[in-house]
C-alpha cells in the first residue's frame, strides 16, 4: 500500500473506529478524529515531500493502479492514483487544514460521533479526488465529498442550515452531472473506430498525452468532425460548469455565501480552504489539458468571468455587515484571480493562479477561524457591534490583522504572490482584450482593501464596545489551530520558491500543451 | 411445433371470417329490429307515471337506489362464476378425451395421450377441490353464520 | 424443444405444492394460529429460490419444458432469484406488519405466495398464453393485497383503482395478443421473432402485427407504471399496506419489465435489420414515453408530503429510467436494466423495511413524522438514508451504477434522440435528488416534536433485522464490487438476446 492510498483511506479507518464508539463515551470520537487527522497530516506531508523528487521523465509519483470495474471491451475503470507537484501541494494543504479544522471542531457538542465520522469521510473524498488519475474514480470521489458536506452543514450549521445544505448539494450535483456526461462522451469518442487512441479511455495521463498528440488536428474529440463540431466545445463548457460551481465562478456562486454563513467554523475552513480548490484543480487536471484548443478559443470568456468574479465579489463583500459573509464573498473575489491566471495561458499567469490556490487555502482558512473565534465569544458576527478588540485581545487582533493583510495582498505575505503573478500573466495574456480585462480586475484590489480596512477599523480599532469588555484572548487550543496556517502565510510570503518549485514541472508540461495552440 | 394451437392464419382468405360477419349482422339486425318494432307498434305518449319508472316492467320500484346488498350475495356470485367457468373447462377436455385429437400428433400412441389428459385433469381437479374445501371451511357458503 | 421435461419447472412445482399445503392448513386452523401457513409459505419460497440457484449452476444454454412453452436460461434464473429474494424480504416485512392486524393472516400469506408463483412463471414465459395467465396470477393476487386493509378507506380506494385500471390493462394486453396471434398464427414468442414476422413489422402489411405489439406494450405499460398509464401508482402505493407496496414496487414492476423485455426481444427479430430495432419510430416512441415518465415521476414527487406517495411517484421515475434501457434496444441496454433492477431490489426493499417499522410506531407515513429518526433510531435512519441516496443515484451506491449503465447504453446510441433523452434523464436525477434530500433532511436535521410518537423502536424481529442488514450491505456491495453482478447481468442479457 502506497503512502497515497494510506492517506486516502486512513480517514475511513478512523471513521469505522468512530462507528464503534459507544454513545456514552462520545468524547472518544473526538480523540480518534483528532488523532486520525494528525496521521492524515503526516501522510499528506510525506506525499507532498515525494513530489519534490519526481524522477526525470516521469510525471507522477506514488502511482498505483488496480482494475476496479471491468464492463467489458475498453470500459475499464481503474483505481489509478498518483500525485504530481500540483496535487501533492494541494494534498499537503488538505492535511494542514484538516488538523486546524479538527482543533476548531472541539467546540462541537451535538452528535459528536456523527460529526467526526462525516468530517473524516469528507477528507477521504477530498484526498481521493486530488489523487485520482482515472476520470471515473475522480468523479466517484468528487461525489463522495458531497454527502458529508451536506450533513455537516445541514446538521451542525446555523439557523438556515437546511436551506444552505440543500442548495450546496443541488448546485454541485447539477454541475457534476455535466462532468459525468462529459466523461462518457469522451469515452465514446476516443474508443470509437478511427480515433487512433490506444490508451485507457479513462486515464487522465493517457488522455492528456493524446490531447497533446492531437493538438492542431481536432483535439481528442476529432471524431465529431464535421456536423457535430460543436460537441468538443459543449463538453468543455459542461465540464467547466461542473468545476466552476465549486470554484465558484460568478453566475454559479450563489450557494457559497449561504453555505459559508450557515456552516460551523471548521467546516467553513474546509469549504473555503480545500473544496474551492477542487474546482480550480479539476480545471487544471481535466478540463484544460483535455481541450487545450477550446481553452484557447474561450480564454476571453474565462478571463471575463474571472474579472466579474473579482470585482463583483469585492463589491458585494463591501456591502456586508456580517463578518463571515464578507469573508465568504472575498473568497468569490479571490478565486477569480485563478481564472484570470488560467485564461492568460502564460507561464506567469499559471504560476500565479496555482499559488493563489494554495495561498487562498491557508489565508481564507485562517480568516474563517478568526471569525469563528469572535463568534464564539459574541454569538453574533455583526461588524457594527464590535470595536476595540485590539485592546482586549491583542494576540487575536495581531493574528487577525496578519490574515487580513495577507488576504489584501500585502507584499511580504503569501497572498501577494498569487495576485501579483496572476495580474502580471494576465496583462500579457494571449487573447485579445486581456489588458482591458486585467485593468478592470485591478479595481477589485482597491475594493478589497476598502472592505478589509473597514473591517479592521470596526472590529479591532476604536473605542472598545462595552459588550466586548469581557472577551478573553485566544486560549491555547485556538492559538495552535491558527498557527499552522499563519506560518506558511509568512514563510511563503517571504520565500515562495518552495511552492513554485514543487508544481513547476506541472506548469511546464501544461505550457507545452497549450503553447502551440495559442501561438 | 404444437399443432393444437397453430393455425396458418396468413393463408386464410377473408371468406373464412364469414361466420363472424353473419353473427355481427344478426346482432345488428336483432337490436335494430326490436327498436323499430316498438317504435312502429307502440303508442306514443310524451310522459306518464309508468314511463318515469326506472324499469318499465309493471312492478313498482321500492326503496332507495343506493341500498347496500349483503356481501354474501357477491361472495356467492363470485364463487358461482369461479366454479362455473371451471366446469366449462371440463367440456373441451372431455372432447379430447373422447377422441377429438388424432393419434400421433402430440403423442405417439393413444395410451400416452389418455394418460397425459387424465393426469392433467387429476391435477386440475385436486386444485379445484382443495379450493372448494377451503371455501367450505372458511364458511363462505354458510348463509346463516358468515 | 418438444419434450415435456416437467422437472425443469421444479421451483414452480415447489411453490405450487407449498401454496396448496398452506391453503389446506389455512382451512384447518383457527384465526390466530396461522404459524403453520406462514411456515409452509416460507419453506416453499426458500426451497424454490435455492432450487433456482442450483438450476442456474447446472444450466447449459437454454432448456425448454412443456413442449417449448416454458424456457429456462440465465435470464429466467436471475429473475427467479430476484423474485425469490423479493418475496422473502416482503414476507419478513409482512410478518412484522401482520402483528398489527387481527385477521386475515392466512390469506395474506397465501396471496403472497400466489403472486410469487406468478412471478416465477413470468420469468420462464415462452408464449403469450402463459404470459397472460402468469401476469394475471400476479395481478389478481395484488388486487386483493392492495385492498387488504378493508376498514381503511384509502386501501379500498387503492384496490378499486388498481382493479379497474388493471382490468383495462389486461384487456389491452389480451387484445394485443389476439392481434399478434392473428398476424403470425402463433402464440409462441419466438415465432414473433421469426423472419416472417419481422418482415411483417417492416412492411405496411404488418399493420395488424404492429397494432398488436402496440396494444401489448400498452398493457405492459400499465404494469410498469409508464406514462401515460401511470395514474394509479401514487394512490395505490399510498393506500396499500406497506409490505404490499414494497412487493408492488419491486416484484410487480420487475415482472412487468421481464415481460416487456421478452416481447421487445421477440420483436427484435433474428436479423436486427428487419426487426423492431430497425424502425427508428419505435425507438423514438419508447424514448418519448421514457422521457415523459421520468419527468412526470420526478416532478410529481417534489410536492409530496406522504413518503409512500413520494415513493410511488419516484417509482414512476424509475420506470422511466428502465425504459431508457429498453429504448437502447441492445445488449448494453438490457444489461443496464438488469443491473438497475438488482440494485433497485436492495434499495427499495430496504427503504420499505424502514417504512414498515416506523409506521408501526408513528401510525403515519407523513414525511414530517420522520423528523428525529436519526436521533432515535440511528440504524434505521442509516438504512433509509442509504436507500434514498441510492435511489437518487449517488455514487458509489448501488443505484448510481444502475443509472450510470443506463446512461452509458443510451449515450452510446449517439443519436439526437438518445442525447435528448439522456439530457432529460439528467434533469430527472437533479430533481429527484431534491426530494430525496428533503426526506433525509427530516431524518437528520429536524428534531422530533416533544411528546411526539417518535421514539426508539425496539423488538425488531430477526428476519426484519436480516432484511435491513442485507439491504444495507447490498446497497454498498453493488456500488463497489460491480464486477460479479455485472457479469451476471451480462450473461442474463446475452441469454435473453439469444432467444
Amino acid at each position: 500500500m502506497s503512502a497515497l492510498t494510506f492517506a486516502i483511506f486512513a480517514p475511513i479507518v478512523g471513521m469505522i473506529a468512530i462507528l464503534f464508539v459507544k454513545k456514552e463515551e462520545a468524547e472518544k470520537a473526538k480523540t480518534i478524529g483528532f488523532l486520525t487527522s494528525l496521521v492524515m497530516f503526516a501522510a499528506c506531508t510525506y506525499v507532498a515531500w515525494q513530489c519534490f523528487h519526481i524522477p526525470e521523465g516521469q510525471q507522477y509519483v506514488l502511482e498505483s493502479k488496480a482494475l476496479w470495474i471491468d464492463l467489458g471491451g475498453s470500459f475499464q475503470v481503474h483505481y489509478h492514483i498518483g500525485v504530481d507537484g500540483l496535487s501533492g501541494m494541494l494534498i499537503f494543504l488538505t492535511g494542514l487544514l484538516s488538523v486546524c479544522a479538527a482543533l476548531a471542531s472541539f467546540t462541537i457538542k451535538q452528535s459528536v460521533r456523527g460529526y467526526w465520522a462525516m468530517f473524516l469521510l469528507l477528507h477521504c473524498g477530498v484526498i481521493g479526488t486530488f489523487a485520482s488519475l482515472d476520470m471515473f474514480l475522480f468523479y466517484v470521489f468528487w461525489e463522495i465529498m458531497l454527502l458529508p458536506m451536506y450533513f455537516l452543514i445541514g446538521v451542525w450549521g446555523g439557523p438556515r442550515r437546511i436551506y444552505a445544505a440543500i442548495k450546496f448539494f443541488l448546485y454541485t450535483l447539477f454541475g457534476s452531472i455535466f462532468l459525468l456526461a462529459g466523461i462518457l462522451i469522451v469515452y465514446f469518442a476516443v474508443t470509437a473506430e478511427g480515433s487512433g487512441f490506444t490508451g485507457n479511455p479513462f486515464s487522465i495521463p493517457d488522455l492528456t498525452d493524446y490531447a497533446l498528440a492531437m493538438k492542431g488536428s481536432g483535439g481528442i474529440l476529432h471524431n465529431f468532425a464535421s456536423s457535430l463540431s460543436w460537441i468538443p466545445t459543449a463538453v468543455f463548457w459542461g465540464m467547466f460548469v461542473a468545476f466552476a460551481v465549486k470554484v465558484p465562478v460568478f453566475p454559479f456562486h450563489t450557494w457559497l455565501p449561504d453555505a459559508h454563513v450557515e456552516a460551523p467554523t471548521p467546516i467553513s475552513v474546509i469549504l473555503a480552504g480545500i473544496l474551492l480548490k477542487l474546482g480550480g484543480y479539476g480545471m487544471l487536471r481535466i478540463n484544460f489539458p483535455l481541450f487545450p484548443e477550446v481553452l484557447a478559443d474561450s480564454a476571453f470568456i474565462i478571463g471575463t468571468l474571472g474579472c466579474i468574479s473579482i470585482v463583483y465579489g469585492a463589491l458585494v463583500a463591501m456591502a456586508q455587515t456580517d463578518f463571515k459573509k464578507m469573508v465568504a464573498y472575498s473568497s468569490v473575489s479571490h478565486m477569480g484571480f485563478c481564472l484570470l491566471g488560467f485564461a492568460s495561458m502564460t507561464s506567469e499567469g499559471m504560476n500565479g493562479a496555482i499559488l493563489q490556490l494554495f495561498n487562498h487555502g491557508t489565508i481564507s482558512g485562517m480568516l474563517f477561524l478568526v471569525v469563528g473565534v469572535v463568534y464564539e465569544r459574541a454569538h453574533h458576527r455583526d461588524l457594527n457591534r464590535f470595536g476595540g478588540l485590539m485592546w482586549r485581545m491583542p494576540v487575536y487582533a495581531t493574528i487577525s490583522s496578519i490574515a487580513i493583510f495577507a488576504s489584501i495582498g500585502l507584499p511580504g505575505l503569501s497572498g501577494f504572490w498569487g495576485e501579483f503573478l496572476s495580474f502580471a500573466g494576465s496583462f500579457k495574456g494571449l487573447y485579445s482584450g486581456a489588458k482591458i480585462i486585467t485593468v478592470i480586475a485591478t479595481l477589485g484590489l482597491v475594493f478589497t482593501a476598502a472592505y478589509y480596512l473597514r473591517a479592521i477599523q470596526k472590529v479591532f480599532l476604536g473605542k472598545t464596545n462595552p459588550a466586548c469588555e469581557q472577551f478573553p484572548d485566544l486560549d491555547k487550543r485556538e492559538f495552535w489551530m491558527i498557527m499552522p496556517l499563519l506560518v506558511p502565510t509568512i514563510l511563503f510570503g517571504i520565500y515562495p520558491k518552495y511552492l513554485i518549485e514543487i508544481y513547476q514541472p506541472f506548469v511546464e508540461s501544461f505550457m507545452t500543451l497549450v503553447a502551440k495552440v495559442g501561438a | 411445433m404444437d399443432h393444437l394451437l397453430i393455425v396458418a392464419a396468413r393463408d386464410n382468405a377473408p371468406v373464412d371470417y364469414l361466420p363472424v360477419f353473419i353473427l355481427l349482422l344478426l346482432a345488428v339486425v336483432l337490436s335494430v329490429s326490436q327498436l323499430a318494432i316498438s317504435w312502429l307498434l307502440g303508442k306514443r305518449v310524451e310522459t306518464n307515471e309508468a314511463k318515469d319508472e326506472p324499469y318499465e316492467c309493471g312492478i313498482e320500484a321500492d326503496g332507495h337506489a343506493h341500498t347496500r346488498f349483503s356481501v354474501k350475495f357477491y361472495l356467492v356470485a363470485v364463487l358461482f362464476i369461479l366454479f362455473d367457468i371451471e366446469v366449462v373447462f371440463l367440456y373441451p377436455w372431455a372432447v379430447h378425451f373422447g377422441g377429438g385429437v388424432p393419434d400421433g400428433v402430440v403423442f405417439e400412441t393413444r395410451g400416452e395421450l389418455l394418460g397425459f389428459l387424465f393426469a392433467e385433469m387429476a391435477v386440475f381437479l385436486t386444485i379445484l377441490f382443495l379450493g372448494w374445501y377451503w371455501v367450505v371451511k372458511k364458511k363462505a357458503l354458510d348463509w346463516e353464520e358468515a | 424443444m418438444n419434450e415435456w421435461n416437467i422437472g425443469l419447472a421444479m421451483p414452480e412445482w415447489i411453490l405450487a405444492i407449498s401454496a396448496l399445503v398452506a391453503l389446506f392448513l389455512d382451512a384447518r386452523t383457527p384465526y390466530h394460529r396461522k404459524e403453520g401457513v406462514g411456515n409452509a409459505v416460507w419453506i416453499g419460497v426458500i426451497v424454490a429460490t435455492l432450487w433456482s440457484i442450483m438450476q442456474g449452476f447446472g444450466l447449459d444454454g437454454k432448456e425448454y419444458a412443456f413442449r417449448g412453452r416454458y424456457g429456462l436460461d440465465a435470464f429466467s434464473v436471475l429473475f427467479k432469484v430476484i423474485f425469490g429474494i423479493t418475496a422473502m424480504f416482503v414476507m419478513a416485512m409482512s410478518d412484522t406488519w401482520l402483528k398489527r392486524v387481527d385477521r386475515g393472516h392466512g390469506e395474506f400469506r397465501l396471496l403472497t405466495i400466489f403472486a410469487t408463483m406468478g412471478m416465477f412463471f413470468v420469468a420462464s414465459v415462452e408464449d403469450f398464453a402463459t404470459l397472460f395467465v402468469a401476469l394475471e396470477l400476479i395481478t389478481v393476487s395484488f388486487y386483493c393485497l392492495t385492498a387488504f386493509k378493508r376498514n381503511d378507506v384509502r386501501s379500498i380506494e387503492a384496490g378499486i383503482k388498481y382493479i379497474v385500471l388493471g382490468a383495462l390493462a389486461s384487456a389491452f394486453l389480451l387484445l394485443g395478443i389476439a392481434f399478434i396471434y392473428g398476424a403470425t398464427g402463433s402464440l409462441l414468442l419466438r415465432d414473433l421473432a421469426s423472419s416472417g414476422a419481422a418482415d411483417q413489422i417492416g412492411h405496411a402489411g404488418g399493420a395488424l402485427l404492429q397494432f398488436g405489439v402496440l396494444l401489448t406494450l400498452v398493457g405492459l405499460g400499465f404494469k410498469i407504471a409508464a406514462v401515460p398509464f401511470q395514474v394509479w401508482t401514487p394512490d395505490v402505493y399510498e393506500g396499500a399496506a406497506s409490505p404490499v407496496t414494497a412487493f408492488l414496487s419491486m416484484g410487480s414492476k420487475a415482472a412487468g419489465f421481464v415481460l416487456l423485455l421478452k416481447v421487445v426481444r421477440a420483436c427484435l427479430g433474428p436479423m436486427a435489420d428487419s426487426g423492431l430495432a430497425a424502425a427508428s419510430s419505435w425507438g423514438a416512441l419508447i424514448a418519448l414515453l421514457a422521457g415523459l415518465t421520468i419527468l412526470y415521476g420526478n416532478l410529481g414527487a417534489m410536492w409530496q408530503g406522504n413518503l409512500k406517495r413520494l415513493l410511488g411517484y419516484s417509482s414512476i421515475g424509475h420506470a422511466g429510467y428502465l425504459l431508457m434501457g429498453v429504448m437502447a434496444f441492445n445488449h448494453a441496454g438490457f444489461t443496464a436494466i438488469l443491473y438497475y433492477l438488482m440494485a433497485y431490489l436492495f434499495t427499495v426493499l430496504g427503504v420499505f423495511a424502514v417504512v414498515v417499522l416506523v409506521n408501526g410506531l408513528t401510525k403515519s407515513h407523513r414525511v414530517d413524522d420522520y423528523a428525529g429518526l436519526g436521533r432515535t433510531n440511528p440504524f434505521l435512519a442509516l438504512v433509509l438514508t442509504c436507500g434514498l441516496l441510492s435511489l437518487a443515484g449517488v455514487p458509489p451506491l448501488a443505484g448510481f451504477f444502475g443509472k450510470f449503465l443506463i446512461f452509458r447504453a443510451v449515450i452510446a446510441k449517439g443519436t439526437v434522440v438518445a442525447y435528448s433523452l439522456a439530457a432529460v434523464g439528467s434533469l430527472g436525477v437533479v430533481v429527484s435528488m431534491y426530494y430525496y434530500l428533503c426526506v433525509v433532511k427530516r431524518i437528520y436535521m429536524h428534531e422530533a416534536p416533544e411528546n411526539g410518537p417518535m421514539k426508539t423502536i425496539s423488538g425488531i424481529s430477526r428476519p426484519m433485522m436480516a432484511v435491513l442488514w442485507i439491504c444495507l450491505i447490498g446497497i454498498f456491495v453493488l456500488g463497489f464490487f460491480v464486477q460479479p453482478f455485472m457479469s451476471l447481468a451480462e450473461q442474463a442479457a446475452s441469454a435473453l438476446l439469444a432467444g
